[in-house]
């Protein structure tokens, strides 16, 4: 049996890799002047918690305390809990790759081999100097809308990373909690427990590094130099894409999540992910172009990963411009306030140049109306920012009669000749026909302009005055106007942002959604396939069972046979037997000894012997104890008469036995087939419903994003005009006077009729 | 009786291996204790004179294991939930939260909650070895949830069967989530029939990542050597110990490795269950976001 023996690790005693816990570590370090033997240390100041004493930042592997030095400086102070036996030599190693040569990233440590005293034995620290810094998801976290910013990031990680490929090294564990971020936007790295460093060639990993940035085929073998390739591929996709879109965060970060914008089960099932499709299907190109290629990483072996350099990751045209205005309009919550303090984009101006291809056509003054269901407003207002007569424009005057004209003009024509008709049909008195007649024309008139005012022509036009008439208004006040315009514009990008707050809510819900359904999926079909494999592992006793009932008629008649074979003249010699006692017992009948089945006693004392048949048998001088002798006599023959049995089934019944296993085996696994297919399908049916919810989210954000980022343009656009506001005002009254001109001439009464008339 | 070895056909469309799966504040943890307050805790361990009563080492055991956690999950901004934690005391006529103080009647609460909420912070004197070969007094802060109690029978099954609900409601709420953790600490005399059912009901409870683990601590006064992570009953000193042991689940392989990897010698049917020794050590065998690596 193995046991070990021995109670908590306070036996000390040099018990092979048990190092203190975490709390073990917390309680020492209550005294300091006890537990270092370091003087910073020794005379240090633990940080506390307010309740459970210091203050412990744990990982897997180790606790870290904070401890200051009566100098002043703080040291972060690293206390293992796992023992990892080449501790000492590993960061022995570390130390002279780190110290040999200067990198911004590296923070200074010192090895103490016997850094702390836990009841009574020593263990190593890892004492380093504290570094301020805010980790990676939280700066991201805070810094997201900071374009800019995150882009400049993103940069400097790529440059650590060719850094700590130059030189040969890998820190195991790329992640958010060991990249710090500095005030100065420096980055440090942190953590070197499982770093690979020339010297310790051929060593294997102690550890695997952070579930949600590692590539599932990373194995403890693939430790060396190449071994943070995933996990920088998928930080810096993290941090492009974030820099493209601030939006992605808050769409695919969980707010509780451990993790960037992708997670442990986008890397392990793709196909199930929500967050690859948004990413591969994402607007930006660049952002497109890396999920493209960190995707791919997956199936590969980590050995066969290519390294994350700035041309891997560099489009090779039109990357820079394509800038903050777009970002921040497609942000989410963050954009509002941005907004007014950014540069408005405007037909003219940087959009022009710094619009990305996808953008065209779907931007005013850029192109023809943009699509969708706005389709009216924009060419309403594409109108009225481009000025008359714009190119592409359909020209002045009507179009082509349409059905609701013909009706127009034959309830028109009708109308006018009624009353003529009546009257010569001397229904009505002829002293009636004028004030019919007149009723008549003013119908046909009405008739006439309600048909006017519904052809499009008519109504574009008149969109146009408005459009002219209320800038003339906004011109003659243009602070208020400006006011009523930054109104609309803050009003604009609050809806977007409470309409991408709530769709990101619904996304994250989504998710939860196809993780807890799946899980549900997998717990239903292990209970199914662990009842039918436990129905197979029992097949074989069932098996068993069948053969031993096959066999039982033909065991039984070979026991009687011997027993039959067997005269009740050799029980003579069993003690207390002898010539008498057998000789009774064959005048009761008994003369083999198949010829009795056991015994059995009556209440009021006396034995008897059983018959074949069940019937109690009186036998003088056969007592208890002759009695029990007889019956064990008995027992003893049967068995080995028993052992003796023949053992094969005749084979045609065990042909049959084995085809009814075999058929239960075959039925059993079709089940289990069927079980798993079924979940299969289950989990297709769930993944294709949430992927299409989460597919219209993403086109609805889109279309949002492109519309509400056209509102605003147009907006912009208009407030910058009013700065030049008189000359303006005399512009726009010039272009109303001339509209509402040409709206009469083109598109008035007379021409209608015309067009009633001849159908041109 | 003999419970069954989970069956968790391995890698099926991609599923992970079972009890791999991620304890994050967006997939908590959930532990669950339940603790033996009858009247015969009062006993001492051993029959010296200064032997420490049953109920005493569990309690201390209990707390230990709360701040073990509460370290374990601490990070820069404070003691994160990745577990939610019950502590249920059965004795006399009674099962039910066990927490004292502010914590008073509840079942289970994010580990945060437990972290800031001891009954009280208690100021212990310790010898402790000076490291040149002497003792130094010091007094140690130990933070207390939970006192020892001692009353009445020792209503075992209905502990598990209080237990069956908590769980059974945390799968349903976290179907992906890591298994349940049922930590069991008794002298093992179930006085409510025999727990046996009791205890494969409620492993029975499974998430995708595998089924409720079961781990019982047994502190008794029958002596023998004490056992850490035993692989057969041979050498339990009594029926009690055997009954747990067969109630315990077996170690999933990755905290077989660290039970390994901190000295004990264990096997593919090395079960969680410990007899008279420290348990607390059992914290460190859960991954908190890293993968579990594959040590030998």
């Amino acid at each position: 049996m193995a046991v070990s023996h021995g109670g908590g690790f306070a036996a000390g005693s040099g018990a092979v890799g048990k190092f203190p816990t975490g709390a073990n570590y917390a309680e020492a370090l209550q005294h300091p002047e006890v537990c270092f033997r370091d003087p910073g240390l020794k005379h240090g100041t633990v940080q506390q918690t307010p309740v459970l004493g210091p203050k412990a930042i744990s990982g897997n592997f180790a606790s870290v305390f904070s401890v200051t030095a009566p100098d002043g400086q703080r040291y972060a102070l690293k206390c293992f809990t796992r023992d990892s036996t080449s501790l000492t030599r590993r960061y022995t190693a570390i130390s002279s790759a780190l110290g040999a040569l200067s990198h911004a990233w590296s923070v200074g440590f010192e090895f103490l081999d016997e850094g702390v005293l836990v009841a009574g034995e020593w263990y190593p620290v890892v004492k380093m100097a504290w570094v301020q810094g805010t980790d990676l998801l939280n700066w991201l976290d805070r810094n997201r809308t900071d374009t800019a910013a995150v882009q400049a990031l993103a940069d400097r990680f790529l440059a650590l990373v060719a850094d700590l490929d130059k030189a040969g090294i890998a820190h195991g564990d790329l992640q958010h909690g060991n990249i710090l971020v500095a005030s100065d936007g420096t980055l440090r790295l942190v953590d070197y427990d499982g770093m690979y460093v020339p010297a310790l060639k051929g060593e294997k990993a102690t550890e695997n590094g952070h579930r949600n940035y590692q590539s599932p085929s990373r194995t403890a073998a693939d430790f060396g130099p190449a071994m943070d390739r995933f996990s920088a591929w998928v930080i810096q996709l993290s941090l492009l894409a974030v820099a493209a879109d601030p939006g992605l965060w808050t769409q695919l970060h969980d707010p509780h999540g451990e993790f960037l914008i992708l997670s442990e089960a986008d890397f392990t099932e793709p196909a199930m992910s929500l967050a690859w499709p948004v990413l591969l299907g994402h607007p930006d190109e660049r952002v497109r172009a890396v999920a493209t290629r960190v995707k791919n990483l997956l199936g590969k072996p980590c050995a066969a990963l290519p390294a994350l350099t700035p041309d891997a990751v560099a489009l090779p045209k039109r990357r820079s411009a394509w800038g903050k205005g777009q970002a921040a309009a497609k942000g989410g919550s963050g954009a509002a306030a941005q907004a007014s303090a950014t540069a408005p984009p405007t037909a003219s101006g940087p959009l022009a140049h710094g619009v990305p291809a996808w953008m065209t056509g779907h931007i005013p003054a850029a192109a023809a109306p943009a699509a969708g269901g706005t389709a009216g407003q924009a060419a309403g207002s594409t109108a009225g920012q481009a000025g008359p007569g714009p190119a592409g424009q359909p020209a002045p005057g009507f179009g082509r009669r349409r059905a609701g004209d013909l009706v127009v003009a034959a309830s028109s024509l009708l109308g006018n000749a009624a009353p003529g008709a009546l009257a010569l049909a001397a229904v009505q008195p002829y002293g009636y026909l004028p004030m019919t007649q007149g009723l008549a024309l003013a119908v046909s008139g009405a008739a006439i302009g309600l048909g006017r005012r519904l052809r499009p022509e008519y109504r574009a036009a008149k969109a146009r005055v408005r459009e002219l008439h209320l800038r003339a208004r906004e011109l003659k006040d243009p602070a208020t106007a400006h006011q009523r315009l930054e109104k609309d514009i803050r009003k604009l990008d609050e809806s977007v942002a409470k309409d991408n707050a709530a769709s990101d809510k619904r996304l994250q819900a989504l998710t939860t959604e196809l993780k807890d359904g799946q899980a549900r999926i997998t717990v239903d079909l292990n209970r199914s396939t662990g009842r039918i494999q436990k129905q197979l592992t029992e097949l074989s006793a069932k098996e068993a069972r069948r053969i031993a009932y096959a066999l039982a008629p033909a065991v039984q008649a070979h026991i009687q046979e011997r027993l039959r074979k067997t005269s009740i003249q050799e029980a003579r010699k069993l003690t207390n037997m002898g010539d008498k006692m057998v000789r009774a017992l064959m005048d009761a009948g008994i003369r083999t000894a198949a010829d009795f089945t056991g015994v059995a006693f009556a209440q009021q004392g006396g034995a008897y012997l059983v018959g074949t048949s069940g019937q109690w048998i009186r036998v003088p001088g056969i007592g208890e104890a002759r009695a029990n002798t007889l019956e064990s006599w008995r027992r003893g023959l049967e068995q080995r008469a028993r052992a003796t049995a023949p053992t094969k089934v005749p084979p045609g019944v065990m042909a049959n036995i084995q085809i009814e296993m075999a058929t239960l085996r075959n039925q059993l696994n079709a089940e289990l087939k069927q079980v798993e297919a079924g979940a299969q399908r289950s989990r297709d049916a769930l993944k294709n419903r949430i992927a299409d919810e989460r597919q219209r989210l993403t086109a609805a954000r889109q279309r949002r994003g492109m519309e509400s980022q056209r509102q605003r343009a147009e907006l912009i656009q208009r407030q910058k005009r009013l700065a030049g506001a008189e000359a303006e005002l005399a512009r726009v009254r010039t272009d109303l006077a001339t509209a509402r001109a040409e709206t009469r001439r083109t598109l008035g009464t007379r021409r209608y009729v015309k067009l009633l008339a001849t159908g041109r | 009786m003999r419970l069954p070895p989970c069956r968790f056909a391995q890698r099926i469309q991609g599923r992970q291996l079972p009890y791999t799966a991620e304890i994050s504040r967006t997939n908590p943890g959930c532990f669950i204790f339940l603790v033996d307050q009858s009247a015969s805790m009062s006993d001492p361990m051993t029959s010296g004179e200064v032997s420490p009563q049953r109920a005493e080492v569990v309690s201390d055991a209990i707390n230990r294991l709360l701040t073990e956690l509460s370290v374990k999950c601490a990070k820069e901004e404070g003691v994160r939930d990745y577990f939610h934690v019950a502590v249920i005391g059965y004795g006399h006529n009674h099962v039910g939260s066990a927490f004292q103080g502010a914590l008073a009647g509840r079942d289970l609460v994010p580990l945060s909650e437990v972290a800031n909420n001891p009954a009280r912070v208690q100021s212990r004197t310790k010898k402790v070895p000076d490291g040149a070969g002497g003792l130094v007094e010091t007094s140690v802060q130990f933070p207390v949830w939970m006192d020892p109690v001692t009353n009445g029978g020792t209503p075992m099954t209905r502990a598990l069967g209080y237990a069956d609900s908590l769980v059974a409601n945390w799968v349903e709420a976290h179907p992906g989530g890591f298994p349940p953790i049922v930590l069991n600490l008794t002298d093992g005399e179930s006085t409510d029939g025999d727990p046996t059912s009791a205890a494969i009901g409620l492993a029975s409870h499974a998430t995708a990542d595998g089924a409720v683990l079961l781990f019982n601590l047994h502190v008794s006064g029958s002596g023998g050597t004490p056992v850490t992570f035993p692989d057969s009953e041979e050498g339990l000193p009594d029926t009690y110990a055997r009954l747990l042991f067969q109630m315990s689940s077996v170690l999933p392989s990755h905290m077989r490795s660290y039970a390994a990897s901190q000295g004990h010698r264990v096997s593919e049917t090395t079960r969680g269950f410990v007899y008279n020794a420290d348990i607390v050590n059992i914290v460190e065998f859960l991954d908190i976001g890293t993968r579990a690596t594959e040590l030998r």
